[in-house]
């Protein structure tokens, strides 16, 4: 990134009586830049969220927005806009009123705010027609003219989910913040309303910072995804290469259904690492004696009768227990040969046949992804495990 | 009543049981009112006849409430009355939403504490801080002013502790959005606060306004002069200085005392319903 980033968490760590919730989070984020910020439940999301809207104090680190230090400014001054997972509307103001909330804030002195006598004082009435006009172009935009006069109690979920994003619009903020903004939605909605926060991301080409734990979600919709586990970043990369080639065990594991493939694979003391009787990797002699493991995604393998491992593969037994029909494809659940559970991605004219239950798994070395005890990816000494290192060997 | 807010199952008879229970109830409960409006139309000669009427033989309408108006200064009393207990609601309204705001929504040091003593206050019941805040209000020069009917009581734990809860099941979500969209924390009191524990302050401002309204004890230790004087201690003053026994302008007072009372029930309890159906809190 040469730009300069439009928001920047410096060693941010908060605390929550004994509880760390974030542990010294370092991030920048480019101006424009979509990110996902995914993890399981409880890993901090929504806390590092909220102490970038200056909702929640931090007890250690800097923030900055727009290359200003916003470390000790309250939410109001932070100029971001935040959509809140329960939509946060006002009950007793319809959508326009609750659209205009933001606007009348910022753009009304104390004065006009004033119930009864407001109306009455200078200016106000050119600041009304202004909010009106900004307030109907984004409903307008947002599909939502229609329901400008009701209250959101008169609304659907996803109705209110859009007036709560045309709040966030039209004060045209400096970053967007959402967290779970669909998980309130039924699938159908929350599929269609991706594409629409995506469409809306790209017309407006604002900075927008998406809490989700839907790694789905995090891998379709942002141009960066950072993975979160017990207030920890585990890795910050585009979706393609927190999928193809995490960092870490647990990154791999989060990412993707159905989940990675994971198989043990023994280092014997020539330092080789060797999956059943095939060599996978070799150059581990650090890792002597202990147990790596290997993980390949559901869609890496080919099972068949009749699958021989070629050139750069490698073929282990595979025993399949059920077949999860879906549709365009299958899934196959079965056991390796090694005892590990696997499940695996077949064509849609997969049929076992009915005499045997027994495959051999037929996987490409270079699909391999290697991980030390500690969960961290091996990629130095692995001359055969990167895809990247394979690609450049073979080109 | 229509045939579709009949419960099923219920019978015709067990209706007409039910409505002649609930009926008979609500007699007993207005009677002293009836009695109150009857004594209020009768002449003095029937007001301790033995036989027992409401509806009088002669009308002394114009005579009783003749007699109310005229002897004490009533309409001054009622503007005495309505003064007093707005101000007391609007200041108890002003001065406990914040506070209640920050005990229910706001993290500092020592919230648990000074929620405690709120309520501890709620415990001291009036009756035994009033020599204290008499002796306060010699020193302060306010004995017989309408503002010393209104200073000890525009701190309202009640309302502190009533608004608090209220305020607690505002979701945390809605407080911090209007954060963010510039709202000052006073601001956020009001403009999104106050509206939505609107039921609870509507019954609260009714509570208020009853007990102020009806209070005999306080006036009578500071006020002694009829100008200044609140419909209960108004009607005190009528009945030594001038009534006497005259039952039937008595009452006709006390109907008037109590008047503006049940017209201000009538219209908040159409306020109070239509805030709890209107503003619930979804979403
Ligand atoms: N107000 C609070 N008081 C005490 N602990 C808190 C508070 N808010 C969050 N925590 C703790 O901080 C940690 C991170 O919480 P956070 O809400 O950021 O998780 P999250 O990643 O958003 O999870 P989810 O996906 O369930 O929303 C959790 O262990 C949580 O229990
Ligand atoms: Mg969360």
């Amino acid at each position: 990134m040469s730009a300069p980033p439009q928001i920047s968490f410096r060693s941010v760590a908060k605390r929550y009586g004994a509880t760390l919730a974030l542990k010294s989070v370092s991030l920048d984020i480019a101006q424009g830049e979509f990110l996902a910020l995914v993890g399981p439940s409880g890993c901090g999301k929504s806390t590092l969220l909220r102490i970038l809207a200056g909702l929640e104090s931090l007890d250690d680190g800097r923030i900055s927005i727009a290359g200003q230090d916003v470390t000790a400014r309250r939410a109001a001054d932070r100029d971001v806009a935040m959509v809140f997972q329960s939509y946060a509307l006002y009950p007793h103001l319809t959508a326009r009123q609750n659209m205009a909330v933001p606007l009348v804030m910022r753009r009304m002195n104390a004065w006009q705010r004033l119930p009864f006598v407001g109306p009455m004082m200078p200016g106000r009435r050119a600041v009304d027609a202004k909010i009106a006009d900004k307030v109907g172009s984004v409903a307008d935009s947002l599909k939502i003219a229609a329901l400008l006069d009701r209250k959101p109690g008169q609304m659907s979920g996803g109705q209110r989910q859009r007036v709560a994003l045309g709040r966030a619009i039209v004060r045209e903020p400096k970053a967007f913040l959402m967290d779970e903004p669909l998980s309130n939605l039924d699938a159908a909605l929350r599929v269609h309303t991706r594409s629409e926060i995506v469409d809306l991301h790209r017309r407006l080409g604002a900075t927008t910072v998406y809490v989700t734990h839907d790694q789905e979600e995090a891998l379709s919709m942002a141009d960066r995804v950072a993975v979160m586990k017990e207030g920890r970043l585990l890795q910050v990369a585009t979706p393609r290469a927190i999928y193809d080639d995490p960092d870490h065990i647990e990154v791999a594991e989060f990412i993707g259904s159905p989940k990675i493939n994971l198989a043990a694979a023994d280092v014997g003391s020539d330092g080789v690492a060797r999956l059943g009787p095939t060599v996978i990797a070799d150059g581990l002699g650090d890792f002597h004696g202990s147990v790596l493991r290997v993980g390949f995604r559901p869609e890496h393998g080919r099972i068949g009768p009749q699958e021989r491992p070629g050139d750069g593969e490698v073929a282990v037994s595979f025993s399949l227990t059920r077949l999860e029909f879906l549709g365009a494809g299958a899934i196959a659940h079965g056991t390796l040969a090694t005892g590990e559970s696997v499940e695996l991605r077949v064509g849609h004219d997969f049929v076992p046949p009915a005499d045997s239950r027994v495959f051999q798994l037929v996987l490409p070395i270079r699909q391999l992804m290697l991980f030390a005890p500690s969960g961290d990816r091996l990629r130095t000494g692995t001359s055969l495990a990167a895809p990247h290192a394979a690609e450049a060997m073979h080109g | 009543m229509s045939a579709a807010t009949h419960l099923p199952g219920s019978c015709r008879i067990c209706r007409v049981a039910r409505l002649v229970v609930l009926g008979a109830a609500a007699l007993v409960f207005l009677m002293p009112y009836l009695w109150m409006l009857s004594t209020s139309l009768k002449p003095q000669s029937e007001v301790f006849a033995s036989s027992l009427s409401l509806i009088p033989d002669h009308w002394s309408f114009l005579v009783n409430y003749g007699k109310a108006l005229s002897r004490v200064p009533m309409g001054r009393i009622l503007v005495n009355g309505t003064v007093v207990c707005v101000t007391i609601v609007a200041f108890q309204i002003v001065f406990a939403l914040p506070a209640a705001y920050a005990l229910a929504k706001l993290k500092f040091r020592g919230r648990e504490l000074l929620f405690g003593s709120v309520i501890l206050g709620l415990l001291v019941p009036i009756h035994a801080l009033s020599i204290p805040l008499y002796a306060a209000a010699k020193a302060l020069d306010l004995i017989n002013t309408l503002a010393i009917l209104v200073i000890p009581f525009v701190l309202s734990v009640f309302a502190i502790f009533q608004f608090r809860q209220a305020i607690k099941s505002i979701p945390d979500d809605l407080i911090q959005a209007a954060r963010m969209d510039g709202m000052s924390e006073l601001g956020i009191c009001w403009r999104v606060v106050l509206p939505n524990i609107w039921p609870a302050a509507t019954s609260f401002a009714v509570f208020s306004v009853v007990a102020h309204w009806n209070d005999l004890y306080w006036p009578s230790v500071v006020i002694t002069k009829t100008e200044l004087a609140t419909p209960p201690l108004g009607l005190l003053f009528f009945r030594a200085a001038e009534a006497g026994d005259d039952y039937g302008a008595l009452m006709a007072a006390t109907v008037i005392a109590t008047l503006p009372l049940i017209l201000l029930f009538l219209f908040a309890q159409k306020a109070f319903i239509e805030g709890v159906t209107s503003s619930g809190l979804k979403g």
